[in-house]
Parts: C-alpha cells; sequence; structure tokens
C-alpha cells in the first residue's frame, strides 16, 4: 500500500443493498447548491436504478490522480492539499469537454446553465445528500477499498434476497411487501417535506 | 469503371493516402507540442457565415482552448491541424446551428451537435454510459445474475 496522497481524503458512497433509488439525494444538491430552482439536472450525485436489489449513487471520488486534472487544457482545475476536492476556476473554465471524456467514473459534468464544469465539494464538510437520505444508505467514506467492502458485501446478499422474493411471489403474501413500502414511503415523505421548507426559507432570503 | 488488379496501381488513390498520412503527422506533431491528448478517431467542424455573428461576437474564438479559431480579415477562420472537436466553442456561441461538430470516437460511435442544449444532453449521456460501465465493473456477475433470474415466460 502506497502511503495516502490527501491525509483526510474524504467521498460520499453508497451501500447499495439499502439504496431504494428514490432520488432525494438529487433534489437535496440542487437545492443546496442552486439559488432559483431545484432542478435534479444540476446536482452533482446521480442515482442508477439497476434492478430492485441495487440501486446507486455516484458521485465525484476525489481520485488520487485524477485524470480530469491532467486533461484540462486552462489549468482550471485543481485538487485541494488536505482533502483532494475538486476545485474549478470559474474564469478560467471555458467548458470544453475534456474533464469529462476523461473522468472513468462520471462524476464530473458541465453546468447547463454557466457551461462550467462542476464536481462534488462535500458542501464544506456537511454534505446535504447524506443528510437528506431517507434509507441512510449514503455515507462519507474515506478510502476505494472501503466503498468496494460494502458493494462486495451486497453482493452476498444477493441470492438470499432473491429467494426471499420468489416465494412471496409464490405464496402471493403480498401484505408483507405492502408495508415495508408503507415504512419506506412514510420516510420519504418526511424527507421530502424538510427539503420543501429549506427551498422556502431559502427563496425568502 | 475497370476494376483494379494487383498489377494496376492508381496513383490519385495513392497520393490521396500519402497526403493524408501526412496530414495526421503534422497534426500529431502540434498536437504533442501543445501537450494535448486527443480522445476521438475523426472529425469535422464547420461555421455558417449566414448566422455568424462575425466582428460583433467573436466568443467562440475566446473560448477555443488551443486556438484553432481565429479571426481571419472578416470572418472567422479555422485551422483544422488544432482542432479536437471538444465543445468550447458551442457552448460559447451566442446563436443556434452556427458552428457544426461532428465526431467519430474509436469505438465506431458518431456524435454530431451544433446547439448548447446538445452539448449538455450529450454529455449527460456519456456520463450515464460511464457510470454503468462502472457499476458493471463492480458487480461483473450482475448481468448474468439478472439473466438466471429473469420472470419465466408463462405458455399459452
Amino acid at each position: 500500500m502506497s502511503p495516502a496522497k490527501f491525509e483526510s481524503r474524504k467521498f460520499v458512497s453508497v451501500d447499495p443493498s439499502k439504496c431504494t433509488g428514490c432520488g432525494i439525494c438529487e433534489y437535496a444538491c440542487s437545492t443546496e447548491k442552486e439559488e432559483s430552482r431545484g432542478n435534479p439536472i444540476c446536482s452533482r450525485i446521480r442515482v442508477i436504478r439497476m434492478t430492485p436489489f441495487f440501486n446507486f449513487a455516484l458521485a465525484c471520488r476525489a481520485c488520487e490522480d485524477a485524470p480530469c486534472v491532467k486533461a484540462c487544457p486552462e489549468k482550471a482545475l485543481a485538487q485541494a492539499e488536505k482533502t483532494g476536492i475538486i476545485m474549478v476556476k470559474d474564469k478560467q473554465c471555458k467548458g470544453c469537454d475534456w474533464c469529462v471524456q476523461a473522468c472513468p467514473h462520471g462524476g464530473i459534468m458541465i453546468h447547463s446553465d454557466t457551461g462550467k464544469a462542476v464536481a462534488c465539494d462535500l458542501c464544506n464538510g456537511e454534505p446535504q445528500c447524506v443528510e437528506f437520505c431517507p434509507e441512510e444508505a449514503l455515507e462519507l467514506v474515506s478510502s476505494d477499498d472501503e466503498a468496494d467492502k460494502k458493494f462486495n458485501a451486497t453482493l452476498e446478499k444477493l441470492p438470499a434476497e432473491t429467494e426471499r422474493l420468489a416465494n412471496i411471489a409464490k405464496n402471493k403474501e403480498w401484505n408483507s411487501l405492502l408495508a415495508d413500502a408503507e415504512k419506506r414511503g412514510i420516510k420519504v415523505n418526511e424527507k421530502l417535506e424538510a427539503l420543501r421548507k429549506k427551498a422556502s426559507s431559502k427563496k425568502q432570503k | 469503371m475497370p476494376q483494379e488488379s494487383p498489377s494496376n496501381v492508381d496513383i490519385f488513390n495513392l497520393l490521396s493516402d500519402s497526403g493524408k498520412k501526412a496530414k495526421k503527422q503534422q497534426r500529431e506533431e502540434l498536437l504533442a507540442a501543445a501537450g494535448v491528448k486527443e480522445f476521438f478517431a475523426e472529425g469535422n467542424i464547420s461555421i455558417d457565415k449566414r448566422t455568424c455573428w462575425g466582428i460583433e461576437c467573436k466568443l467562440c474564438i475566446k473560448a477555443c482552448p488551443t486556438n484553432a479559431l481565429y479571426w481571419k480579415t472578416g470572418e472567422v477562420g479555422i485551422s483544422e491541424d488544432l482542432c479536437v472537436y471538444c465543445s468550447a466553442c458551442v457552448l460559447s456561441c451566442m446563436v443556434n446551428d452556427c458552428i457544426k461538430i461532428t465526431r467519430k470516437r474509436e469505438d465506431g460511435t458518431v456524435e454530431k451537435f451544433s446547439k448548447p442544449k446538445d452539448v449538455i444532453a450529450l454529455e449527460a449521456k456519456i456520463n450515464a454510459k460511464k457510470r454503468l460501465e462502472r457499476v458493471k465493473e463492480v458487480f461483473p456477475t450482475a448481468e448474468a445474475y439478472c439473466e438466471r433470474y429473469k420472470p419465466r415466460k408463462s405458455n399459452g
């Protein structure tokens, strides 16, 4: 193991067995970062819905040798010294999409209004997506191995999960599934209302 | 048209081939000097002079990261050796359908755009593709797994 380049490197990672793919993290990110509207198109974190069992939310990983920083021709991108967060200098960024082409995770994107590159900056240490996640699936993680461990753990859970669902379908016991869904719906509603309050308070300012 | 035989060499074809090679080499040298990496195999850029605002705007010239666009007397000039088919000029342009870019990736997909809106949509598409690839990397057996547990088709 080579010594870590960034002392307190952190990024948002997901536990796929908990994530339901609701997309509240996208709304939370865009209400925090955008002034005028909560449009998930401008969100820094994105949800991938694969199957009922695994859903993902991926954001910038603050790589140790960030390929986007290397690819930038105008030197508009830089990494913070301790945390490895990717910072964009708005004056120098011109919106050529080379960082987008170079990124292996799809973590950096170009803003639809300003035409400048944007990436996850952890909201000054308190990520709003982590705060608003109704299933507590998002977490701050400090290394790639830690993130991959969770991914592998869900792989092991998969057979049991599929069998459980198959049994439910066979015996037609839908009530347990419906009760689960209701619980989740209540949680999602709570978080949505908190988001709405936050957005309205922001507008008044 | 007479068919080609190995003894019968088409001089015009050879000439155009060597010309292409020389152009490619020149391009590579120029780009290496600028420290630029290419992401696309082929590409084409054109500017519609009727819709271009010309001297009143010049935004694309300011935006170009490799200085492939320059101010000719009376119009915007393009030095195609330097253009790497990024989307900076299209994003900065004030009018739609002025600068048109088509580019081809090494795996054969062709991307075409002429409006800032198209660029944003295209970038979102590229990012989505990469994320899916990333997820599949972690779950190499996911696809096989889904196939195994597919809902069975009922007969009749």
